[in-house]
């Protein structure tokens, strides 16, 4: 297992392991740490997220060969959110390429030790995952976390950019691509200042109220937020059409990793949806739901944060839609509900549209 | 109980309208069926800007002849949360 450079640092978290990484669970507390990422801000260690440099010439051609978005059309400060598929055209690793500084970077998040393998068979690829640390700070205070540490205007960078700062005389890569809702930014800096970088980072979350958060409250608040989490829906379905992943696709692509797979269930329809649901009392994966005795589909996703629960149901596509209700039980009482996702309202969107 | 077929009809019929008026009016490369009801308007999914948000509106109001708050944010949140906002509306006229 990779261990977390930083493990000493977090002295009072819970550590758990994601595909072959140590990450940090929580803190003890996930309801407070949510509250800290809906309210302030939350810095939470991502550093188990896999890292990679490309050079750009090179690395551009590779990666629009095996991802499924048009890299190619990838600008310099911006990136792009997308997946990559095995064989079967199921997802097996989420990924995020920035361009800047004549490089590629991507971070993945595999399901897997060994899925974005596939990644250091492109040219001049570095793995940079042991390399350097990689922390988030979510929350409607986030911005003012980046800005309190590189002076810039980094209210206005705007969603899926990458900026490279200097700290402690070593280049930081600040992305803007949270996955919460709230304004969400990732610090990816070398493990020579990773300790001096996390301090700052938390004095400056302190001073807005913030506090740490394990990857516990933050797959809560990805669920929340209606961002694609695949160590939950990812693993459990698959499929990134069942997902309602077209959006990470580009279909004009003439072909990238488990493309012909994907293509043909395009042609063929999807027979069954990914949908949100509110249900009296926390349902287990697995669990099937009906429309008076007929099945309309099956508990995918699961996840309590203290008193809160939510739920994603795999659905037959006539059933996937919001506002009806079904019964966990075969023509039992209405206990489950159909509903639109994100769960909540965030109040970055709210001062993000203000500023509109 | 089971579903009111109806109103599931109901549902399927607004949010396909408005997938494929959406697609007209933004411009987007993909076909309706690409389009999950859940994705996100802004930011990531389908990644609109300000401007796009201004083509919704009047898509949406030349479309389904319903009026949309100044104050949008809560509706723009996904599709599906566009889609309950006419619904809503649509139900508010009927009863009126």
């Amino acid at each position: 297992m990779r261990e977390l450079k930083l493990k000493n640092f977090w002295k009072s978290a819970t550590f758990g392991e994601i595909c072959g990484g140590e990450c940090v669970k929580n803190f003890g507390n996930p309801e407070s740490e949510l509250s800290a990422l809906r309210n302030s801000v939350a810095v939470c260690d991502m550093s188990f997220v896999k890292k990679f440099v490309f050079d750009e010439a090179e690395g551009l051609d590779f990666l629009d060969s095996i991802l499924a978005a048009n890299i190619l059309k990838l600008r310099y400060g911006r990136m792009v959110d997308t997946f990559l598929a095995n064989g079967d055209g199921n997802v097996c690793a989420e990924i995020f390429a920035a361009s800047i500084d004549d490089k590629i970077i991507v971070t993945a998040e595999t399901l897997s030790p060994d899925a974005a393998d596939i990644l250091k068979n492109g040219a001049n690829c570095k793995d940079i995952s042991d390399d350097c640390v990689f922390i988030s700070a979510d929350g409607p205070s986030a911005w003012k976390v980046a800005k309190a540490i590189f002076g810039a205007d980094i209210f206005n960078l705007p969603y899926l950019s990458v900026e490279k700062y200097l700290f402690e005389g070593s280049d930081v890569y600040l992305m803007r691509n949270g996955k919460t809702g709230e304004f969400g930014y990732q610090f990816l800096a070398p493990n020579s200042i990773a300790e001096k970088l996390a301090v700052a980072i938390m004095d400056a979350a302190k001073a807005e109220g913030g506090a740490p958060c394990g990857f516990d409250a933050h797959q809560f608040a990805r669920l929340e937020g209606n961002f694609f989490n695949i160590y939950a829906e990812g693993e459990s379905v698959g499929n990134p059409l069942e997902l309602g992943l077209q959006w990470m696709i580009d279909f004009s692509k003439e072909s990238f990793a488990g493309s012909e797979k994907i293509f043909a269930q395009r042609e063929r329809g999807v027979k069954n949806k990914l949908v949100a649901l509110n249900s009296n009392a926390p349902l287990q994966p697995g669990t099937k739901v009906f429309d008076g005795s007929i099945p309309a589909g099956t508990i995918c996703v699961s996840k309590t944060c203290g008193k809160k629960h939510l739920e994603l149901g795999l659905f037959d596509a006539k059933y996937a839609l919001s506002g009806f209700e079904f019964s966990s039980i075969p023509n039992g009482a209405c206990d489950v509900k159909t509903v639109s996702r994100p769960f909540i309202l965030a109040q970055s969107l709210i001062k993000g549209m203000e500023q509109q | 109980m089971a579903i009111n077929p109806e109103s599931l009809e109901r549902r399927r019929k607004v949010s396909e309208l408005l997938k494929e008026k959406l697609i007209e009016s933004l411009d987007i490369s993909y076909e309706p069926a690409d389009i999950h009801e859940d994705i996100s308007l802004i930011g990531s999914g389908l990644g609109l800007d300000s401007l796009d948000i201004l083509e919704i509106v009047l898509c949406v109001e030349n479309n389904f002849g319903i009026k949309m708050p100044e104050e949008s944010a809560h509706v723009l949140r996904s599709f599906n949360t566009l889609v309950d906002f006419i619904i809503e509306e649509q139900d508010k006229k009927c009863a009126s």
